[in-house]
């Protein structure tokens, strides 16, 4: 097992070369050798996963210990990976899509100026992801936690010339400490609770200690201070705000770390918490209500976009509220499977879109046109004909999203509704049915907008339309596979007991949690199931029937910004939630700080208390400083009064 | 007879000691062939190369443990964690010496040299298991620094400092050689095994003569590690001196009197605890203090760096009064970080320092708005002044931690109270360089040209992915501290 | 050992130390005093003086007497070692080998910078 290391080594190895030696190298060597190196630790993680696969179901855990970390007092931490079922399906997950995202970018970044530094820090930041979800206890997760963080400040404002876009890495990194503070107080709380900060000891300790009362006190607290933590991670409302501005960074940043990769963290670390939220259903509801209700409120908010990425930005958002809302019914495995599939299928859209800008950029610039805005859906249509590999492959990724059946967003979708259904939460049911309706709506409007009906973009830019070379489309064409198949892993229980693979694969993980309070996790009956699939399956339709009538049988072309009216207007504004957070938080916050700073800083503990005491100091260290006057004579001198003084002091003791 | 002596020298075992004085002998050939004034790169090569022999040597030596030349030298694994800090720190600081030493003009062989016999004298320190080699070891190593102080003789303040640690140094091995003496008088020996086992058969018994003699060899100690009242050299030498050996002098020399100070305290003078740990109280106190409070006032620095090494020398004892396991492997680790976050810091003072041809440079106005100038340099000075301030996430910080608990689970509360203040005392100098790099506006005035050099760049890296590295996994370290100690105790 | 084991030489100091001083004293008292220059000179009889006994002299030779110094200690040491070379066999013979290898060097080293030169 000890090659387990290698998994985050080859990265390690990328950012050391990268970042300090390939100063001359040649672009494609940079960017082949990064992407070498994440295949390489893709390779690790298959060999890991094959070997854990062989071993026996209900041992499927390995600890592969490197070092001891920390050891002061009662804590003892060791620099350990867990490998199990769980961090087997993020690992292969992250290196895997790393991989094509990465391949990805070397066409995409051709010829900027920073190409170096870019996969310098995409590779630091698969390093971190994989220390977050291989981490054996909660102080190594939050170090990759912290680092993902830093590589998506990095990433957002990666083209840090433009002033909005280092704003937006500055609000991303501020909304995550948010986060993080939470995280940290779990963690505080975690220890002085159960003494322990390694998954393997604070699970049992937790079920022994609260198993018989759930809904403690301080596992209450402890759970909602982790879903903050996942919260500001995963963008839930009401910290969602810096996922739509992260859009600023680079489109196969976007892919990797907001869409496939880092926000999913949060669901990662709720279902890796499953014991300590089975141990509090009213931690449970909150997570539940938190999950459907981000799902509605931003895919609402999607209809109304017309940045191509900023509407994948707030499906993601919904999307991510899917998976939240799925551990919040006790379905993690279903969190975990829309994780999966979400990872496939949003990646591929975001590429998808990153083609489209990309060309889009090349074709405005064709016309010496420089205002025209490349992501704006208003200026495109018709590309269908001018990218087909594009739009073929976007075609599938919008089909898997909107759930039709037979795609893998189907699948996994269709289970965390059946799933919320079982559980008798009927309310966050019915929330992420209206959700997949409009979710199904945007998408639609979003491909019909964007690659069908006439082309709208400046007069001859048509002309500079072109495919994307090789290296882009190929892993697109690769990520549309996976996004058909990738369900098949976890087929829905009218196929048969065993269909759901990927269920079989992921039960010892939450066995335990189960277990812990007696819980079984609910089955609708087979009628049922195939109720409720036609019910998801029918919404899908809706949407999509509704987005057709919409934008190709009447041609509605959307409304430019200023005729924007009504509850439209209020949706294409977000709900005013940036407004409301200027007004509310941040205006006062900074008025506050400088009444703070004028009165009580500056007045009081910098002139009285720091100045003071400063001050006090010196001045006796102005007195010393007469001592030591240079004069070797009286060195000599004072030396020997130093002797007499320790001989003094040994011989009278 | 003569079988019996060969094969008590065990010459296998002093392999890295051996090595160094080949390679400072290849350097003088390369010194005698090559023509005037061209052989310093070839001497910097050969003793670079050199000197990785040696770590590796000692690093593989490891295993084989035991005395060695019939009991005079004692190779345990706490020699080898100072063979390795010691030669580690010396290769560091030839790595970055050439082009420096070009600009002070002071470029002649021998500047490597002297580092060379200085790196035999601290590695015969840290392994001699008798008085006298000891004793050869201080003298050594002092000699090739006191050279080495006033190498830039065209400067006044050089040849003052050199002056002055070699007349106080000078006057000092008196003292070293009649603790010897006396110690030699009563114990019937110089070899620390048979004096302790003489003192402890001696117990309470223990002769006044004895103690006179113990006290006579701290106070040689505390000179070279310039804790108060013995370190008046030290400030006009650490400032005299060419700022790379300033550098090695607050590091590698402390770290080496440290390792004897630690055996000879520990080991021989170990049952006479008692009385040398209330004598080393007072002078941690006022070591702490007075290094804080002096360094508080410079505006050069170099000064300060020089002034708040004695400060830290202060810390060190207070781990090492507390005569145990856990103080002792504080000490093994704060002398590494030490190491590393102080040679960082001198050398982007050596960067930054606006002309090094004047007395007065190195002041903390040249470093206005660094930031702007130089990020990467800045933030590097960033990681180096607050680890040294002991903060988190840097190494700094478990330095002062790990030295400070072991005060506390020893019962020495009040002290480490006191060494925490003045720990809090001293952010505000460091934190003065940081306030100038960070929150200043740029003053074309005070600044200078930026001298910078690769290998300076390369070691400054090292330094901050270490100091982070420490930060944040300080286990590693720590353990190897702790196996080398168990060695000694 | 014992501290009192010193005692008889405490005591010869404490003789010589206090024969010095009583006769220094004595002398003060009891010797008759004539003040004239003759008297005040450095010597009073004999040559008069041509400058001050604190002359400077050249560094050189320090150099050179350091130089000497270095060089009689070899003898020091190869001394005894030829009076026992049988019995000191090979290992003796290596051993002086070494050490006269390093001296070389640094006679080598010496002559190269110059320091035997007297100009």
């Amino acid at each position: 097992m000890d090659y387990a290391v290698w998994i985050i080594l080859f990265p390690l190895i990328g950012v050391i070369v990268n970042g300090l030696i390939a100063r001359k190298w040649p672009e494609k060597v940079v960017g082949w050798f990064a992407s070498l190196m994440i295949m390489a630790s893709f390779v690790v993680a298959l060999m890991l996963t094959i070997q854990l696969a062989g071993m026996d179901p209900h041992h499927r855990a390995m600890e592969v210990k490197f070092f001891s970390w920390i050891s002061v007092g009662q804590l003892n931490l060791d620099f350990a990976f867990l490998i199990d079922p769980l961090s087997a399906i993020m690992m292969l997950v992250v290196t895997g899509i790393s991989s094509l995202i990465h391949i990805y970018s070397i066409g995409y970044m051709h010829g900027d100026s920073r190409f170096r530094v870019f996969f310098t820090y995409l590779n630091l930041f698969v390093f971190f992801m994989l220390i977050l979800v291989l981490g054996n206890s909660y102080p190594i997760m939050f170090i990759g936690w912290e680092g993902v963080g830093l590589c998506s400040y990095l990433l957002i404002g990666f083209w840090w010339e433009d002033m909005q876009k280092a704003t937006a890495g500055m609000k991303a990194f501020v909304v995550n400490r948010i986060g993080d503070f939470g995280m940290l107080v779990a963690m505080f709380l975690i220890f002085k609770h159960l003494g322990s900060l390694t998954f393997s000891e604070v699970y049992p300790a937790a079920a022994e200690l609260w198993g018989h009362h759930v809904d403690a006190a301080p596992v209450i607290a402890i759970t909602l201070m982790l879903l903050l933590g996942a919260a500001g991670k995963s963008a839930q409302f009401p910290l969602y705000v810096w996922l739509p501005d992260a859009m600023a960074g680079p489109t196969p940043v976007s892919a990797l770390i907001h869409a496939a990769t880092m926000v999913t963290a949060g669901v990662y670390m709720i279902a890796r918490s499953s014991m300590l939220y089975m141990l509090a259903p009213t931690s449970m509801t909150v997570v539940a209500l938190v999950g459907a209700f981000t799902a509605i409120f931003a895919a609402t908010i999607g209809i109304k976009q017309f940045d191509i990425k900023k509407v994948l930005a707030y499906s993601t958002v919904s999307q991510l509220g899917y998976m939240v809302m799925a551990t919040g019914v006790a379905a993690f495995g279903a969190g975990v499977f829309h994780l999966m599939t979400h990872a496939f299928f949003k990646a591929l859209l975001f590429l998808g879109s990153g083609a489209v800008i990309h060309t889009m950029h090349g074709a405005l610039h064709h016309v010496d046109d420089h205002h025209t805005d490349p992501q704006d859906i208003r200026n495109m249509g018709g590309l269908r004909k001018k990218i087909p590999v594009t739009y073929w492959t976007f075609l599938l990724a919008t089909l898997a999203i909107a759930g039709i059946p037979g795609f893998s967003g189907f699948f996994s979708k269709d289970e965390i509704l059946a799933s919320t259904f079982a559980h008798g939460s009927y309310l966050p049911y019915a929330l992420g049915l209206i959700a997949a309706v409009i979710t199904a709506f945007y998408m639609f409007r979003l491909v019909y907008l964007t690659f069908h009906g006439d082309y709208k973009g400046p007069e001859g830019s048509e002309e500079g339309i072109h495919e994307s070379p090789k290296v882009m489309t190929v892993p697109l064409m690769i990520l549309a596979f996976l996004s058909i198949v990738g369900g098949y892993v976890g087929l829905p229980v009218v196929f048969g007991e065993h269909a759901h693979v990927l269920k079989g694969w992921l039960e010892p993980v939450f066995e335990p949690a189960y277990e812990a309070v007696h819980y079984h996790p609910h089955h609708p009956s087979i009628g049922m199931e195939w109720m409720l699939i036609a019910t998801s399956v029918v919404a899908a339709l809706a949407g999509i029937f509704v987005a057709r009538n919409m934008y190709i049988t009447k041609g509605l072309v959307a409304k430019s910004d200023k005729e924007q009216t009504g509850f439209g207007k209020v949706l294409w504004k977000k709900y005013y939630v940036d407004e409301i957070y200027a007004a509310g938080v941040i205006k006062p916050l900074i008025d506050g700080s400088k009444v703070l700073w004028q009165k009580f800083d500056a007045a009081f503990i910098d002139s009285i208390l720091v100045i003071g005491t400063a001050k006090t100091v010196r001045w006796i260290g102005g007195g010393l400083r007469k001592v030591q006057t240079g004069v070797v004579g009286n060195y000599a001198v004072m030396l020997v009064v130093g002797v007499i003084l320790v001989l003094a002091a040994l011989l009278l003791r | 007879m003569f079988d019996n002596l060969i094969a008590g020298m065990h010459v296998g075992r002093v392999l890295p000691e051996i090595l160094v004085v080949v390679v400072a002998f290849a350097a003088i050939l390369i010194d005698i062939i090559m023509p005037r004034g061209r052989s310093t790169r070839g001497v910097q090569v050969v003793s670079v190369l050199g000197l990785l022999m040696v770590i590796a040597a000692s690093f593989f030596q490891r295993g084989d443990t035991g005395q060695a030349f019939s009991g005079m030298v004692m190779i345990d694994n706490y020699t080898t964690f100072f063979r390795i800090l010691l030669s580690a720190i010396t290769l560091l600081i030839i790595g970055v010496s050439e082009r420096y030493i070009e600009i002070t003009r002071i470029r002649i062989a021998e500047y490597y040299l002297m580092l060379l016999f200085a790196l035999f004298g601290m590695l015969l320190m840290t392994m001699g298991q008798d008085l006298l080699i000891i004793f050869l070891g201080i003298e050594t190593m002092s000699v090739s620094l006191y050279a080495l102080v006033g190498m830039t003789r065209h400067k006044h303040a050089s040849n003052e400092g050199a002056l002055k640690y070699f007349l106080l140094g000078a006057f000092t091995t008196g003292f070293f050689l009649y603790g010897i003496a006396l110690v030699f008088g009563v114990t019937g020996s110089t070899n620390i095994v048979d004096i302790t086992v003489f003192l402890k058969s001696a117990g309470s018994e223990t002769p006044i003569i004895a103690w006179a003699g113990a006290g006579l060899i701290m106070i040689a100690f505390a000179f070279k590690a310039a804790l108060v009242p013995f370190h008046w050299w030290s400030p006009d030498a650490y400032e005299g001196a060419p700022t790379t050996i300033t550098a090695f002098m607050s590091t590698a020399p402390k770290a080496a009197a440290f390792a004897a100070f630690l055996r000879v305290f520990y080991v021989a003078f170990g049952s006479m605890s008692d009385g040398w740990t209330m004598v080393l109280w007072w002078i941690a106190v006022v070591s702490m203090t007075f290094g804080n409070l002096l360094a508080l006032r410079q505006d050069s620095v170099k000064r300060m760096l020089a002034f708040s090494s004695i400060t830290h020398a202060g810390y060190l004892v207070v781990a090492f009064l507390t005569f145990g396991q856990q103080g002792a492997s504080a000490i093994l680790f704060y002398l590494v970080v030490y190491g590393i976050m102080n040679i960082g810091a001198f050398l982007v003072a050596i960067a930054v320092n606006r002309n090094e041809d004047d007395d007065k440079g190195y002041h903390f106005d040249d470093y206005k708005g660094l930031v702007y100038r130089r990020p990467g340099m800045a933030i590097a000075m960033l990681v180096f002044m607050l680890s040294l301030a002991g903060i988190p996430p840097t190494a700094g910080f478990f330095g002062k931690y790990y030295i400070f608990s072991s005060a506390v689970s020893a019962g020495f509360v009040g002290l480490a109270v006191i060494g925490v203040l003045n720990s809090a005392v001293s952010v505000y100098y460091y934190l003065r360089l940081i306030v100038n790099m960070f929150l200043t506006e740029r003053d074309e005035e005070t600044e200078g040209r930026i001298f910078w050099t690769g290998e300076m760049a390369q070691v400054v890296l090292i330094c901050v992915i270490l100091v982070l590295l420490i930060g944040l996994f300080p286990d590693t370290l720590l353990n190897a501290a702790r196996a080398s100690v168990a060695a000694l105790l | 050992m014992m501290p009192q084991d010193f005692v008889p030489v405490l005591l010869t100091f404490a003789v010589v130390g206090g024969f010095a001083g009583i006769a220094l004293v004595a002398t003060h008292f009891l010797g008759p005093k004539a003040y004239s220059p003759i008297k005040q000179d450095t010597y009073e009889c004999g040559v008069d003086y041509i400058g001050d006994s604190r002359s400077r002299f050249s560094v050189k030779f320090y150099l050179v007497a350091v130089l000497f110094v270095m060089f009689d200690l070899e003898v020091v040491f190869m001394y005894p070692w030829a009076v026992n070379f049988r019995t000191l066999g090979t290992f003796g013979l290596a051993t002086m080998g070494i050490f006269l290898v390093i001296l070389t060097v640094g006679l080598l080293y010496e002559w190269k910078k110059g320091a035997l030169e007297w100009d």
